[in-house]
């Protein structure tokens, strides 16, 4: 569903924010991306959503080059920055609807995600109002029904569970799971381990913009926890 | 004061996105950044140019009836009358509302220190536009009168003195209408309305101080009528002009304590009343309780400038700053279809040829200064990423944005031109004309609005008035346009060519059909490179 091969992005001229990265996600993956603050997860997530430029390397989508057809790669995925600033003029229900109307989504199927989608994070008596009158997880949960709304097959997620209450965490990994079960592949970044090791399937650690593992979580951390894992690579890779 | 220092220094270091650009990494925004920069001081140095020339040509004519000192004063009174609007306009953005609220207001400072660090910013950008007029008269003052050495001296810190009243009382007006609109049903519409009922009052007493330029005996009376206006109109413009033309101790004094008098009150109530009015204005209201029912579907463009139309008029800033123009656009045919007669007297063009040939310009400027692109681009602010994730292409993009610019200004030049063709009774080559150039120039600025932003933008503003009031792009703009309109209309007037308007109409349609095919073309790459 992703290929990256030999990403780097380098800002500056001289300082690289990623080194040189590669990795696969595949149909199904819930894959997490782990490092330091400052590591490259986010500059890797917005190069892969087509909102940044690199300076070599290719990014594929569903076997098409971001860089080449960044319409349709668009088309099959949806992502979702760590902090959404969305349209605080508008109201979620509008938010919504502008989303499903840019994704070509039919009138039938955006009535039954939004419905769907919007009670089971709970949000649905609150569709009417302002997103500038939304607090900073509601705000969140509106991002995450945007995301959904037209069933992309490549979920690109940048710190997914900040800001969110136990509950609406709960239900997103229930999503996540569901989500996988019928081929979309999830690719996200997060600081919480506990909520990785539980949830993906595969893991990459980044440090200093060079990766420094990547593959099936098992086969990753092997008996260890993946915090002892994280630490002792990032502190000796 | 050290905490002012600190915040003060914070808010001057937005001042025309310079710090930004002298921190930039990147070589190519960088590259842009110094591009954006020049253009602008370029732009700040032709806008002295003409402020030198018309400060000349008020000389002459003051000098000719020996009351040169009236352009000291005259001058004063115009920057103020610009300083009060500006300042109206800004109050919500940079005083109240604005983005970084939260995290100024946890810091431990002083309520009075943060509220006199953003009345600063708004004094620093006035100053910038004050100075514009003041400077440029001084000088022509000085090498015309020669005064004595004091004069120079007294000038700098009196144009010091000249912002900040207007400042202050632009400030309060525009506090008490953030206050009454802020918890109206539709703030926002009541908002807009008052502010441009506010506009239209300024505008409707400065006209009174125009005078006629060309005929000295028509200057002598209407100098005599301009020196009691500014007297009547605005006393601190006469002291200005008192303390340096004749010498007034006490006209300076006089300007002085009332600048710092009015500074005090200001804080002293902003002190006490900051934190409620932006609670006030931060609470929005809770819509109805939303129940599900059916969603109906549309086109992607629709849905673009849907987006686009509801963003424009979810900021007042944004509407007043630019349906000011189509207002005036209105103004213009209502009184040209009432009283043609009177309005080519005002302008002393005695016959109705050259007017004709006049008019489409004066509406081709109107319209220019309307545009809704030159800071359409930078209104995305913070929420771009999400038009740059999704899959849409550039051009539909930068095309629903001039939709919204078009969709305001074909209707308002139509009505205008109607009005003025019924006032005016013109043949149907001249009636031809007053369509189509206004029209050229819409399109033309709307293409040339996104031009310049993509190339300007100003995307990590934390209040509206950074790019809808001193965005470079809008001032470039703006003051684009009356150049583009005033070459043309002169060359119209003098000439009475017929080729004018051709030759205009063609050249702008072939710029912005070049402009548009340079944003297409480089549009997705422009796009990919904002952040």
């Amino acid at each position: 569903m992703l290929t990256i091969e030999h990403l780097t992005k380098t800002y500056g001229g001289d300082v690289k924010a990623v080194d040189d990265l590669s990795l696969t996600v595949e149909p199904g993956d819930i894959y997490g991306f782990i490092g330091h603050n400052g590591a490259g997860k986010t500059t890797t997530l917005r190069a892969v959503a087509g909102i940044l430029s690199f300076d070599s390397g290719t990014i594929r989508v569903n076997g098409r080059n971001i860089a080449e057809d960044p319409i349709a790669c668009k088309r099959e995925m949806a992502y979702i920055p760590d902090n959404p600033d969305l349209y605080e003029h508008l109201t979620g229900i509008q938010y919504l609807n502008f989303v499903a109307d840019i994704y070509g989504v039919s009138e039938s199927d955006r009535d039954e995600r939004i419905k769907r989608y919007a009670d089971a994070f709970e949000m649905t008596p609150r569709l009417n109002d302002l997103i500038g009158s939304c607090s900073h997880g509601m705000k969140q949960k509106i991002a995450l029904i945007s995301a959904l709304i037209h069933s992309p097959k490549l979920l690109l997620l940048d710190e997914p569970f900040v800001g969110l209450d136990p509950k609406a965490a709960h239900t997103l990994k229930g999503f996540f799971k569901e989500l996988c079960d019928s081929g979309c592949a999830i690719f996200f970044s997060t600081h919480v381990l506990e909520v990785a090791e539980k949830l993906c399937n595969k893991i990459a650690i980044i440090k200093s913009g060079r990766l420094i593992t990547a593959g099936n979580m098992d086969k990753v951390k092997g008996d260890e926890s993946l915090e002892t894992l994280f630490l002792e690579l990032t502190e000796h890779a | 004061m050290r905490e002012l220092w600190i915040l003060t220094k914070l808010q001057i270091s937005s001042l025309f996105g310079i710090n930004k650009i002298l921190h930039m990494k990147n070589s190519e925004e960088k590259k842009q950044g110094k591009r954006a920069l020049g253009t602008l001081i370029a732009m700040i140095f032709a806008l002295g140019y003409f402020s030198v020339l018309y400060s000349i040509m008020m000389a002459e004519g003051f000098a000719a009836i020996g009351m040169l000192p009236t352009l000291l004063g005259v001058m004063a009174l115009a920057s103020s009358a610009l300083i009060l609007m500006f300042s109206i306009f800004e109050t919500k953005g940079v005083l109240f509302g604005f983005g970084d609220y939260d995290i100024v207001m946890s810091w431990p400072v002083s309520i009075r220190s943060v509220a006199a660090s953003r009345v600063i910013s708004m004094y620093a950008y006035n100053f910038i536009y004050g100075l514009l007029l003041l400077l440029p008269a001084g000088i022509v003052y000085a090498v015309k009168a020669g005064p004595a050495w004091w004069f120079y001296p007294l000038y700098l810190v009196l144009m010091l003195l000249i912002p900040a009243l207007p400042t202050i009382i632009g400030a309060l007006l525009g506090t008490v209408l953030t206050v009454i609109t802020a918890r109206a049903k539709k703030s926002n519409l009541v908002g807009i309305l008052a502010q441009l009922a506010l506009v239209v009052g300024i505008m409707f007493l400065s006209m009174r101080t125009s005078m006629p330029l060309s005929d000295p005996g028509k200057i002598a009376g209407s100098a005599e009528t301009l020196s009691g206006v500014v007297a009547r109109m605005y006393p601190p413009a006469q002291w200005f002009q008192d303390a340096l033309t004749a010498g007034s101790p006490v006209s300076a004094l006089w300007l002085l304590l009332l600048s710092l008098a009015s500074v005090a009150v200001l804080l002293l109530w902003l002190g006490k009343s900051f934190v409620s009015i932006n609670s006030r204005i931060k609470s929005k209201p809770r819509g109805e309780t939303f129940v599900m029912r059916r969603q109906v579907r549309s086109g992607q463009m629709a849905a673009l400038v849907r987006r686009e139309r509801a963003r424009y008029f979810s900021s007042s800033l944004y509407v007043v700053n630019t349906a000011f123009s189509y207002i005036m656009l209105l103004a213009a045919g209502i009184a040209l279809l009432v009283k043609a007669d009177a309005v080519a007297t005002f302008f002393e063009i005695p016959q109705m040829a050259p007017l004709l040939s006049i008019i489409p310009f004066v509406l081709g400027w109107i319209v220019s200064m309307g545009t809704t692109t030159a800071a359409a681009i930078s209104m995305e602010g913070k929420s771009l990423w999400i038009v740059k994730s999704m899959p849409i292409r550039a051009r539909d993009w930068l095309t629903a944005k001039l939709a919204v610019t078009l969709m305001l200004a074909i209707p308002s030049i139509l009505l205008a031109s109607t009005l003025i063709v019924i006032g005016l009774k013109p043949g149907l080559l001249d009636a031809f004309w007053m369509y189509a150039v206004p029209l050229a120039y819409s399109i033309a600025f709307g293409v040339f609005g996104l031009w310049l932003n993509i190339r300007m933008p100003r995307l990590d503003w934390q209040n509206e008035a950074e790019v809808v009031k001193q965005g470079g792009s809008v001032m470039v703009c703006v003051f684009s346009g009356m150049g583009v309109a005033f070459v043309p209309g002169l060359v119209a007037a003098l000439t009475g060519s017929a080729l004018v308007q051709p030759v205009t109409v063609i050249l702008l349609l072939a710029l912005t059909l070049w402009m548009w095919r340079s944003l297409v073309k480089s549009g997705e790459r422009r796009l990919l490179l904002l952040h």
